[in-house]
């Protein structure tokens, strides 16, 4: 009996060990094809690119990046990964779509993202930004560790923050930078803008005193957003007070302190994964005294376009200012 | 009163009680004066007066706004309730845990129930089920329901012939919890946006409790707590020692499984309705023990009374310290507990366990 089982293991990990060394040999091959297409595509996309790009190419450029470091371009990239879904976006905006190779797992927009390489969420899968070839790679601050990993490999990366929204408009001219796309920038800036202008102005004859309070709710724990998020920014601009102004960042408070503060336009950001999100805040028994809650001024905002450095953050602005003033856009 | 007299643990029970009692009435009172709101103490007072049928009569609804009774009724005082249940629950489910397993560094969650809900509740918010068939129940169900699963799966590892060693069955909490610990972190790992509440969850926290909720976990922690005292004779026998335990005729087997899984009831009520809040079932016994002695007859109600008091003033500096942020009520109880224990430990040179 205790040979037979011996045999049986030995068997199971000989066929094991075979299952193994296909799916290696199945991954390699993978990995082969789609460097032997790179070319043909590259080539297809030089050529594309090649009379819009000429009057500016000022390559060799050196840009110094929101980590301090003197990124060296030598050529107008035309394998670029982002691997933040913010860069994703604005790297779009600059019609940059054809030349992203890799993306994260997070990306979701615009559409054209789903047919592109996923190169990891949380953990950056560094194998697969290398196997893309990319001779560009767009990060963030948060990226942290993989941001240097990339580097040692011998990767362009060029990372990319702001905070607010003058930072955005600088970043997009980094990123313009980089790639040779500044004709696209300033149209896509002078567009951010006229959108932004358009809000303020809707908003600029709503008195001091009549400004109203806004409970922004990022998760149902009462997470929200204080100074310094583009959230609060974007409150401010569209002419309401933050009730969470008084604290920093992204922080979760007291259910009985906003109760308190009384706000009269509650948004959510996560209505996007929890169904019914602004209903259940409704439903909140302690929230009946809350004016909000009361006239029915709860809504789901779209958490991306609030919350990633990027182009659509002006269109969030527009859709928060016309939850919280409608009667102001309605004219 | 011969009676008594003949019973000294009876005196010496309701003597600490009553002390211990005015200490939990002492941090309730606190409690609800405390909060980012700001409402005066009187204030407080009143409003808790205008609400009890009896006074009502007496106060003045107008010297108070709605908002203020509501952060009063609906949000301090429910949230207190919860905080002293389940206290209580967890501070008598370590006296159980440590008087059964004969282990100070017996907690509550030492036979794999916190990690049960947890990953119960990981599944529910992964799947976004949180309105699912039972409602806002459908999470508090779901984790409690995991957590008797899987103490159901470390029972029946370690039942060898019918017989549970104790070494055996920690055992297998160790390995139970180790693997339901991996399947928590790759339903993490896979969680995306839903990561921040599964997070939340795990680090435990009152906010945003509802009556209900004390209200249901109330019964199963009180009944619980009882059937635990009402053995708490066996469990001193059985802290002299097996081998003494069955010359008294003390049933040790049967009793220590039915000790086992009350205290597993207890804590899985509390944590489905908490998270896993730790340090409070480890450190309340001994606290306790020094306190009164290790007779688990006194033990047992004196730790029930301090595990109320000491969860009520840690959700309360969890409120309060960075008002008007939250923190993790785990993070309090570590923060509070970890020191104090150190400091009894340095203070009580002899091993009073």
């Amino acid at each position: 009996m205790n040979k037979r089982f011996f045999s049986k293991n030995r068997l199971w990990m000989a066929l094991l060990s075979l299952l193994a060394l296909m799916i290696l040999v199945a991954g390699c091959g993978d990995q082969a094809s789609p460097a032997d297409q790179a070319p043909a595509e590259e080539q297809q996309q030089q050529q594309s690119q090649q009379s819009e790009s000429e009057s500016q190419s000022s390559f060799p450029v050196t840009i110094t990046d929101a980590s301090g470091y003197e990124v060296v371009i030598e050529e107008e990239p035309q394998r670029i990964v982002s691997v933040i879904p913010s860069a994703t976006e604005t790297a779009f905006a600059l019609g940059l779509g054809d030349r992203i190779v890799g993306v994260s797992d997070w990306d979701n927009y615009p559409e054209e993202v789903n047919e592109k390489e996923k190169i990891g969420g949380l953990e950056i899968n560094t194998e697969k930004v290398l196997s893309l070839e990319p001779d560009l790679v767009l990060a963030h601050p948060t990226n942290g560790e993989a941001i240097g990993v990339l580097r040692e490999l011998g990767l362009n990366v060029l990372v990319l923050d702001a905070n607010n929204l003058e930072e955005v408009y600088a970043l997009i001219n980094t990123m313009a930078k980089a790639t040779g796309s500044q004709d696209q920038a300033a149209a896509l800036i002078e567009q951010m803008k006229q959108v932004r202008d358009e809000v303020v102005k809707a908003v600029s004859d709503v008195p001091q005193d009549g400004r109203k309070k806004v409970w922004v709710e990022v998760s149902a724990e009462l997470y929200t957003a204080g100074k310094g998020t583009f959230i609060d920014e974007l409150i401010t601009l569209a002419g309401a007070e933050n009730v969470a102004a008084e604290v920093e960042g992204w922080v979760q408070m007291s259910e009985e302190k906003v109760i308190e503060k009384n706000p009269d336009v509650i948004l959510t950001t996560y209505g996007y994964y929890v169904p019914d999100a602004a209903d259940k805040i409704k439903q909140r028994e302690a929230w009946q005294v809350v004016s909000a809650v009361q006239n029915g001024h709860v809504y789901n905002i779209d958490s991306d376009s609030v919350t990633r450095p990027g182009p659509r953050l002006v269109n969030a602005l527009k859709e928060m200012a016309q939850y919280i003033y409608p009667e102001q856009f309605e004219r | 009163m011969d009676n008594l007299r003949k019973r000294p643990w009876i005196i010496k029970t309701m003597g600490w009680s009553a002390v211990l009692l005015s200490l939990l009435v002492v941090m309730a009172v606190w409690s609800v004066s405390t909060g980012s709101a700001d409402i005066s103490f009187l204030t407080v007072w009143k409003i808790i007066a205008g609400g009890i049928p009896l006074f009502t009569s007496w106060m003045d609804p107008s010297s108070w706004t709605d908002a203020e009774e509501v952060i009063v009724w609906q949000i301090r005082l429910p949230r207190i309730f919860l905080a002293a249940i389940v206290g209580m629950g967890l501070a008598v489910a370590g006296v159980a845990f440590q008087g059964v397993l004969r282990n100070p560094l017996a907690d509550p969650y030492i036979l794999g129930v916190s990690s049960g809900a947890a990953f119960g509740a990981a599944l529910v918010i992964l799947l976004g089920w949180q309105q699912g068939w039972f409602g806002a129940w459908t999470l508090p169900i779901t984790a409690f329901a995991s957590a008797m699963l899987t103490l159901l799966i470390v029972y029946r590892l370690a039942l060898i012939r019918h017989r549970i060693e104790m070494d055996t069955i920690l055992l297998a909490g160790v390995v139970v919890q180790s693997f339901v610990g991996a399947a928590l972190s790759f339903i993490l790992a896979i969680s995306n946006e839903h990561m921040q509440q599964i997070v939340f969850w795990l680090m435990g926290s009152l906010a945003l409790s509802k009556w209900e909720f004390g209200w249901v976990v109330a019964p199963l922690v009180v009944a619980g707590s009882l059937i635990i005292w009402f053995f708490t004779r066996e469990l001193n026998i059985i802290a002299l020692g097996e081998e003494s335990a069955y010359h008294v005729g003390v049933e040790v087997d049967r009793i220590r499984i039915v000790l086992l899984v009350m205290a597993s009831l207890i804590t899985g009520a509390a944590v489905s309705v908490s998270g896993t809040i730790g340090f409070v079932g480890m450190i309340v016994p001994h606290i306790a023990r020094f306190l009164v002695g290790s007779d688990h007859r006194i033990l047992l109600p004196v730790s029930a009374f301090l595990g109320a008091s000491l969860l009520i003033a840690a959700d309360t500096l969890a409120r309060s310290v960075m008002d008007p942020r939250e923190l993790p009520i785990g993070v309090i109880t570590a923060f509070l507990g970890a020191p104090f224990f150190a400091f009894l430990l340095r203070r009580r040179k002899n091993k009073y366990f």
